[in-house]
C-alpha cells in the first residue's frame, strides 16, 4: 500500500492519545474535576470537523476553477466524515455537560456556541439533502460546490465570532482569549495538540476509503469521469 | 499480509509499556488524600451543591490511580481502538483489492 506513513501516524497518535490523555496529571479544577480530560477526547472531535470541512471548502473552490468531479466527490465525502465528528462532538458534549454543567438539554437554547454549531450542522445536514435533491452530476456539483463555500462562511460566523459577542459557558467566549480558561498547561498540551492531528488523520483516512469507494463505482457503471 | 504492519503493532505495544513509567510516576506523587472531603465527594451526585465546604483545591481521582484501576479502563480503550483500527486496515485493504481487480479492466480516463 502506497502513502501510508500518515494512517501509521494517525494509528500512533491515536494510541498516544488515549492512553497518555487518561493518565497524565491535569490540573486540578473546581467542577471539571476529572472530567477536565475530555479536553483531550471531546474538543478535537470540533477542531477535526472545522478542518475536514476545510479541505471540503478547498476542493469546492478547486471544483469551481476546473470542473474536474474528483473535487466534488472529495467535497462531498469529507464533508461527510466532518458530519460525524460533529455529531460525536454532540454527543460527549451533552454527556460531559450533563456532569458539570447541570442540564443535557436546555443549554442548547442558553450557550450560544452549541446553539450556532448545531445551526451549522444543520446547514451542512442541507448540504446533503441540498446534493441528493439534484439527479444531474454535473449541476449538482456546482451548486454544491458554491453552497459548500457559503455554508463554510456561516458556519465559522455561527460557532467562533457570534459566541464571542456574547456569553457562553465554553471557554475563550464573551471576550476571552480561547486556552488561558483551560489552564491549558504545557502537560497538557502535550496531548491536545497530538489529539487535534490524530481525529483529524482519522477523518482524513476515513474519507479517502469514502472516496475510494465512490471512484471504484463509477468505474463499475463506466462513467467517464472528467477528472 | 505485509510486514509493515507487524510494526504498526510493536509501536503501540512500545507506547503501552511507556505508559507504565508514568503510573509509576503518578501514584508516588500524589498521595495525599484527605478521606473526609474524598467521601464528601462520592455521597453528593450533584458536584455543584454546596451541602459541604469546598476545600481549598479540588479533590482529584487520587484512589482510582493508586489502587490501579485505571489500567482496566486504559486497557479497554486500547482494545476497542485497536479493534477498530484493525477494521479500518482491514476495508483499506479490501477496497486496494477491488481497485486493483479493476484496474486493468476499465482504466481509458482514470
Amino acid at each position: 500500500m502506497h502513502k501510508m506513513w500518515w494512517k501509521i501516524l494517525c494509528v500512533v497518535l491515536l494510541l498516544y492519545t488515549f492512553i497518555i490523555g487518561l493518565i497524565i496529571h491535569v490540573p486540578a479544577r473546581f467542577v471539571l474535576y476529572e472530567t477536565i480530560r475530555n479536553v483531550f477526547f471531546h474538543v478535537p472531535c470540533w477542531f477535526a470537523m472545522i478542518l475536514l470541512l476545510s479541505v471540503s471548502l478547498w476542493h469546492s473552490v478547486k471544483y469551481l476553477r476546473n470542473n474536474g468531479i474528483i473535487h466534488d466527490i472529495i467535497a462531498a465525502q469529507s464533508a461527510n466524515v466532518a458530519l460525524v465528528f460533529g455529531i460525536l462532538g454532540f454527543a460527549t458534549g451533552m454527556l460531559w455537560g450533563e456532569y458539570t454543567w447541570g442540564d443535557m438539554i436546555s443549554w442548547l437554547f442558553n450557550d450560544t456556541k452549541i446553539l450556532g454549531a448545531f445551526i451549522g450542522v444543520m446547514i451542512y445536514a442541507a448540504y446533503f439533502v441540498l446534493r441528493g435533491s439534484i439527479e444531474d452530476e454535473e449541476k449538482r456539483a456546482r451548486v454544491a460546490a458554491v453552497y459548500s463555500i457559503f455554508a463554510f462562511i456561516l458556519l465559522n460566523a455561527f460557532v467562533f465570532v457570534i459566541p464571542r459577542l456574547t456569553d457562553s459557558l465554553h471557554p475563550g467566549n464573551g471576550g476571552n482569549p480561547a486556552f488561558a480558561m483551560y489552564d491549558l498547561d504545557n502537560t497538557m498540551r502535550m496531548v491536545f495538540y497530538p489529539a487535534i492531528i490524530a481525529y483529524f488523520l482519522l477523518g482524513l483516512w476515513i474519507s479517502t476509503l469514502l472516496i475510494r469507494i465512490k471512484l471504484l463505482h463509477y468505474k463499475m457503471h463506466d462513467i467517464t469521469l472528467l477528472l | 499480509m505485509t510486514r509493515k504492519y507487524w510494526i504498526l503493532h510493536l509501536l503501540g505495544f512500545c507506547i503501552f509499556c511507556t505508559t507504565f513509567v508514568f503510573a509509576e510516576e503518578a501514584t508516588a506523587v500524589k498521595q495525599t488524600t484527605n478521606d473526609q472531603t474524598y467521601l464528601a465527594y462520592q455521597d453528593g451526585n450533584n458536584l455543584l451543591s454546596t451541602d459541604y465546604a469546598q476545600p481549598d483545591s479540588p479533590e482529584m481521582a487520587v484512589d482510582m490511580r493508586s489502587s490501579g484501576m485505571i489500567w482496566v479502563v486504559v486497557g479497554v480503550i486500547v482494545i476497542i481502538l485497536s479493534g477498530l483500527i484493525l477494521y479500518m486496515i482491514t476495508v483499506d485493504r479490501k477496497i486496494a483489492r477491488i481497485e486493483k481487480e479493476w484496474k486493468g479492466k476499465i482504466d481509458r480516463k482514470l
